[in-house]
């Protein structure tokens, strides 16, 4: 059993990827467009992990250049290198067929590579105007003389450009999230540049909003401006790139395909890796309801939700992000205070105040999205990451019985297939996937379990430790638990859920059937069903 | 069923780096200064340094679970100015208690507004480092105030059983139970978890608001000892008793290799830290360097074993993030 | 002009909330000054005066200046507990100068001010030593080099012309107001200046309110931190001289438990401890505010303890004052 600690992947992996992985070449354009920034068999490692092993892409002027993925296969990891943000362990990067490497990210702004990135980098304390600049504030020394009616004037063409109506004095803090998502494309719109890289633009916008992005996308295009987008929808895609390249496990498997000639299947195919069969899970029978959410409301004006997750269910909650659909689960799982509404498991009523020690009491377990902001405990071993939930379990008057601790938790280790199978490693020296492994152990170990919620369980996971991980969802719904599933992974909702329920707009939207398929379940999510 | 041997639970705490530098300044000293290795000297060493390490344990709990405790050396004073008024009417015994009940009371205060009003504990315990300096000046009038010549008065700071002082039979005693406290109870383990990620701790159904309190409530009990053999010593009461305290315990804490971050530290951490201090203190007097040579030698060491320890930057696990 | 209609798909938090929540921050130094004022003045006749008043000026100088430092170092979410040290260090430093030099010596405040500065910076930058230890450690180095070199902790008298003109100065007025407040209140100006109008001041808001967003957008953290800590060490060497002014010697146990008054300027000015937000006016009033009282409470005869008894109480209400206002402007933000 080869140790996490190996950089190299174990010969079997790396033959069946290269098996797997089918590089589609179309015909060639008529009118070959000068590459400008080329990244050539990139690799990142970060520790243990391998974020990309050999990634590809390709830009040219003039053409928009859409970049997918699933979570995981290290789209965020190469943007971050184009920008400028990390440097790759290996490979090249090429702009204008110049070899280059980036200092950081002033050195990539400088050469012309803008960023708009996907996780929101404006600043609360500053206002709309300064914002706006803020690239040359970061980097260009000088007097932040931006209030002049030039600069203001230009301030306000950028935001005009955009359909972003907010005074330029206002502190950001105060925006709402599709606006700051709005700011932050303008800002990087409004600067000159040779490369511009969305990262999931699209995510918190309208309809009107996105058609008006389009638009300014498309007249940047025309002055030979080389776009990359990156983006999850592949409705978006269709409307807006010329050429296509996939990312599956750090590795580019789909290569510059044109969009005209090739078909939204080839696309999710070379995404997920394999032709799924929908149904092929055994799910267990459905009993009574056991986790019920009734009228809930996050904050004052919002809509009511309500949910019933039953018995051995496996319940899925599919919606994109910023649709509500993570706050959902944080709900069900006691994470998230509500102003009003009613949370009950087994018929016995929890305070919805987003107590989650009387939800862990009451035997609610809760994977949360983000293992990194609050799932793990940073630098200290798997065993006590994973013991956190029953420690009043494993003790008596206070004083921890070790003994017991190790029996119990190394159980719930080895069957989840840690790997390597040691307990006391630190947290750290674990992959992405045994991380997430160790965090649904600590809440399969909860001793008299009834639900479990999940939320993006097996983001930034590695295809084995998915599987496992889906093995024991379905374990659990056998036992017994009632299981709420929040996913993107449209792969993993439609062959785990007994049902799916789509959120829109912070409410449930609709209910969607066993055995649909992905695609069914992005029209949902898109409001086109 | 795997079953995993109980010595990895030692395998995983290797010995803190300052080890050596404390073995070296030892042997140093044994071979190079007269009277370093005197019965004498170490007992003297000892019983002073009881009293740091005792109040080190406090700042370690506090630490160890996210927060930082800069009042403890006005909660001493004040310790000190209301033993000494106790006494004048009360014999010793409850004197001493209302000093302990003093500090007792300094950490409650500070427990609420950090755990419950959540407020920051850095502003929290600096606004009472203040105030409570304050108070006990206003106390006693700005001057110290001598206490009643009582018999046994000394007893606790300069007592000894079967040779060894008594303060450090309390520190020892103390740091038993630090060690027992952080590593075999809940409460222990539920403070490394709320330092290492206070977010993870609350999903996992910790109680964060009780268990922070609670922190600084036991920090509050190992001050308090530290407070008594210092008022014992002095006999006084003294609103300046030992106002470097914080820092002191602070750099104890970071020469032994505990962060200031969190999450992290033991027992053995503090009591090392606690040791090189003091064994550094009685060397430089020892060699006849002016006094202040220590404070300038103490502030490079300190920062020298703080970047010897190589504390890893908080950002090593956002490479699993960026995927 | 704020407009109170927000821009569609805002989920109702309305910018004036927002900025009577920062404002407010701000304005309490200035509150509490005027409220001290007004009470001491009612108590007691003879200290409303204008007497008074200057006497009052021309002593907050030294923590004004101090806690405007501190400010720039809280401001990116650290702090700079060497300053009071580093002060004593200065008055030794420039003393010793101007004797052997004479008037020209007083540059060395500021510098070793400097120095001692971007050694923190540095220590806390690239070394990626905690602020607590970092300064801490340096608090203890400079204390010790200042006692050494003064001759083992004696005061040094600053002998000479040079004696004469720094007295002249602490006399002196301009335009009716104490000289050294002219001087802090050109320090203040300064820092406003640095902070509003330069592109620097604008990366320090950035490093201090998002450090990781700072760097994605090409901020050099690095050197900006060691700029601002540069700057507060500055702020040291400067209020030294406002102090040898004032003494006429260079002592070496100078500006003990300065340190935690600058920390509780800054700190009841409305400076978050959590980066990203400062304000030099309202540091100036807290520094202001905490003078008043201590003058007006050694003009009561009450102890001069109880003026820290003021300063730790303000301290622990500056706190909470704003967690209250940011429960009652805050509303969540959708997190999706």
């Amino acid at each position: 059993m080869e140790s996490a600690r190996d950089t190299a992947l174990p010969l079997a992996n790396v033959d069946s990827l290269a098996a797997a992985s089918a590089i589609v070449h179309d015909a060639v354009d008529t009118t070959p467009s000068e590459p400008v920034l080329e990244v050539r068999s990139v690799v990142k490692n970060y520790g243990s992990t391998r974020a990309l092993q050999g990634a590809d892409l390709v830009l040219r002027a003039g053409r928009i250049h859409a970049l997918m993925g699933e979570n995981g296969a290290g789209k965020s990891t190469l943007v971050k290198i184009l920008v400028g943000a990390t440097a790759p362990s290996a490979g090249t990067i090429t702009l204008h067929g110049r070899t280059v490497k980036f200092a950081g990210v002033a050195d990539a702004i400088a050469a012309g590579i803008v960023p708009i990135y996907q996780q929101s980098t404006l600043f609360s304390n500053l206002t709309v105007l300064e914002n706006l600049f803020g690239f040359e504030i970061a980097t260009r020394p000088g007097f932040a003389n931006f209030n002049n009616a030039k600069r203001r004037l230009l301030a306000q063409c950028m935001l005009d450009r955009i359909g972003l109506a907010v005074e330029l004095d206002r502190p950001v803090a105060s925006l709402s999230l599709g606006e700051k998502q709005l700011l932050e494309i303008a800002r990087g719109l409004g600067r000159e540049c040779k490369v511009l890289v969305l990262d999931e633009p699209t995510a918190a916008l309208s309809q009107a909003d996105t058609s008006r992005l389009f638009s300014t996308l498309r007249r940047l295009a025309e002055h030979s401006v080389a776009i990359l987008y990156i983006s999850h929808k592949t409705d978006e895609i269709q409307k807006i790139a010329d050429e296509i390249t996939v990312l599956r496990d750090g590795v580019s498997v789909l290569a510059a395909a044109p969009l005209k000639s090739t078909s939204i299947q080839s696309i999710v195919n070379a995404m997920v890796g394999h032709a799924f069969n929908v149904g092929e899970k055994n799910l267990p029978a459905v009993a009574a309801p056991v986790l019920t959410l009734d009228r809930a409301t996050r904050a004052v004006g919002d809509p009511e939700v309500s949910l019933v997750v039953r018995r051995s269910e496996i319940l899925g909650i599919a919606g994109l992000a910023g649709s509500g659909a993570e706050d959902i689960g944080a709900i069900l799982a006691g994470a998230l205070p509500c102003v009003s509404g009613t949370l009950h498991i087994d018929g016995q009523p929890l305070n919805c105040l987003g107590d989650r020690a009387a939800a862990v009491s009451a035997g609610i377990g809760y994977v949360p999205p983000d293992r990194i902001a609050n799932g793990l405990f940073p630098r200290h071993i798997a065993l006590l990451n994973a013991s956190a939930s029953i420690l009043a379990h494993l003790s008596r008057f206070g004083w921890i019985n070790r003994r017991k601790e190790i029996a119990r938790l190394s159980q719930v280790l080895a069957n989840v297939r840690l790997t390597p199978n040691e307990p006391w490693r630190l947290i750290e020296e674990f992959s992405g996937g045994n991380q997430q492994k160790i965090l649904l152990a600590r809440n399969l170990a909860l001793v008299g379990i009834k639900a479990l919620v999940l939320v993006e369980p097996t983001r930034g996971v590695d295809v084995g430790a998915r599987d496992v991980i889906h093995e024991q969802i379905m374990a659990a719904a056998r036992n017994g638990s009632a299981i709420a599933l929040v996913s993107t992974d449209l792969e993993e909702l439609t062959s785990l859920s007994h049902r799916i329920v789509i959120v829109r707009g912070r409410r449930i939207a609709t209910e969607l059937p066993h055995l649909s398929t992905p695609s069914v379940v992005a029209k949902a999510m898109l409001g086109e069903i | 069923m795997t079953h995993v041997s109980a010595p990895s639970w030692k395998a995983r705490q290797p010995l803190p780096r300052s080890t050596w530098v404390l073995a070296i300044i030892l042997v140093v000293g044994w071979i190079f200064l007269p009277g370093f290795s005197s019965i004498d000297n170490a007992t003297n060493v000892l019983r002073v340094a009881a009293i740091l390490a005792l109040a080190t344990y406090g700042q370690t709990i506090v630490l160890i679970s996210g927060g930082i405790e800069f009042s403890i050396g006005s909660s001493v004073a004040l310790c000190s100015v209301t033993s000494v008024l106790a006494l004048q009417y009360w014999p010793i015994g409850p004197a001493f208690l209302v000093g302990f009940v003093t500090i007792l009371a300094v950490g409650i205060i500070n427990g609420l507004l950090i755990s419950y009003l959540r407020l920051s504990a850095f502003l929290v315990t600096l606004g009472m480092l203040l105030l409570v300096h304050g108070l006990a000046a206003i106390v006693v009038g700005g001057l110290p105030v001598e206490a009643p010549d009582r018999e046994g008065i000394h007893a606790l700071s300069g007592g000894a059983v079967l040779g060894i002082p008594v303060p450090v039979l309390l520190a020892a005693a103390g740091a038993i139970l630090l060690h027992l406290l952080l590593e075999r109870t809940i409460l222990g383990r539920s403070w490394f978890l709320i330092g290492s990620s206070a977010p993870a701790a609350e999903m996992t159904g910790i109680k964060v608001g009780r268990i922070v309190f609670l922190a600084y409530f036991v920090a509050a009990c190992f001050v308090g000892l530290a407070g008594l053999i210092l008022t014992s010593r002095v006999a006084a009461g003294e609103p300046n008793l030992y106002p470097t305290l914080p820092f002191e315990s602070m750099a104890a804490c970071a020469i032994g290799g505990i962060p200031l971050s969190g999450g992290r530290g033991s027992a053995l951490n503090a009591v090392i830290g606690v040791l090189v201090i003091a064994v550094l203190n009685n060397a430089i007097v020892l060699l006849n360097y002016p006094a202040y040579t220590q404070l300038a030698l103490l502030g490079v060491i300190m920062i020298g074993a703080v970047m010897a320890q190589g504390f890893p930057a908080l950002k090593s696990l956002s490479w699993s993030r960026s995927r | 002009m704020v407009s109170l209609a927000v821009a569609r798909n805002s989920r109702g938090k309305s910018a004036l909330g927002w900025l009577l929540r920062e404002q407010m921050r701000y304005t309490i130094g200035v509150f509490a000054c005027i409220l001290v004022a007004a009470i001491f003045s009612a108590l007691f006749p003879h200290f409303g005066t204008l007497d008074n008043a200057a006497n009052i000026l021309s002593l907050f100088g030294p923590l004004a200046i101090l806690s405007v430092g501190q400010m720039m170092v809280v401001l990116i979410r650290g702090f700079d507990l060497s300053v009071g040290s580093v002060l004593a260090l200065a008055t030794v430093v420039a003393a010793q100068a101007m004797n052997a030099v004479g008037l020209l010596g007083l540059v060395a405040a500021p510098l070793i001010g400097l120095a001692f500065g971007v050694l923190n910076g540095s220590l806390v930058s690239y070394f990626r030593v905690q602020p607590v230890i970092a300064t801490l450690g340096t608090l203890l180095l400079a204390r010790g080099i200042a006692l050494l070199a003064a001759d083992n902790g004696q005061a040094i008298m600053i002998s000479g012309d040079s004696q004469m003109v720094l007295l002249d100065l602490q006399v002196a007025t301009l335009g009716g107001l104490p000289l050294s407040a002219v001087f802090a209140a050109a320090v203040f100006a300064l820092v406003a200046f640095i902070l509003y109008a330069t592109r620097f001041g604008r990366r320090l808001l950035m490093v201090g309110g998002d450090p990781s967003s700072a760097a994605l957008v090409g901020v050099r953290v690095r050197t900006v931190t060691v700029a601002a800590y540069g700057l507060c060490g500055s702020c040291a060497g400067l209020t030294a001289i406002l102090i040898m002014m004032r003494t006429g010697l260079g002592l070496p146990t100078e500006g003990m438990g300065m340190e935690i008054q600058s920390l509780a300027g800054a700190v009841i000015g409305g400076t978050q401890l959590s980066g990203g937000y400062a304000n030099p006016l309202g540091v100036f009033f807290a520094a202001l505010f905490i003078q008043t009282t201590q003058s007006g409470l050694s003009f009561s005869g009450i102890s001069p303890y109880a003026a820290e008894m003021v300063m730790g109480g303000s301290i622990l209400l500056a706190g909470l004052l704003d967690q209250v206002s940011q429960r009652i402007f805050h509303m969540r933000q959708p997190v999706g």
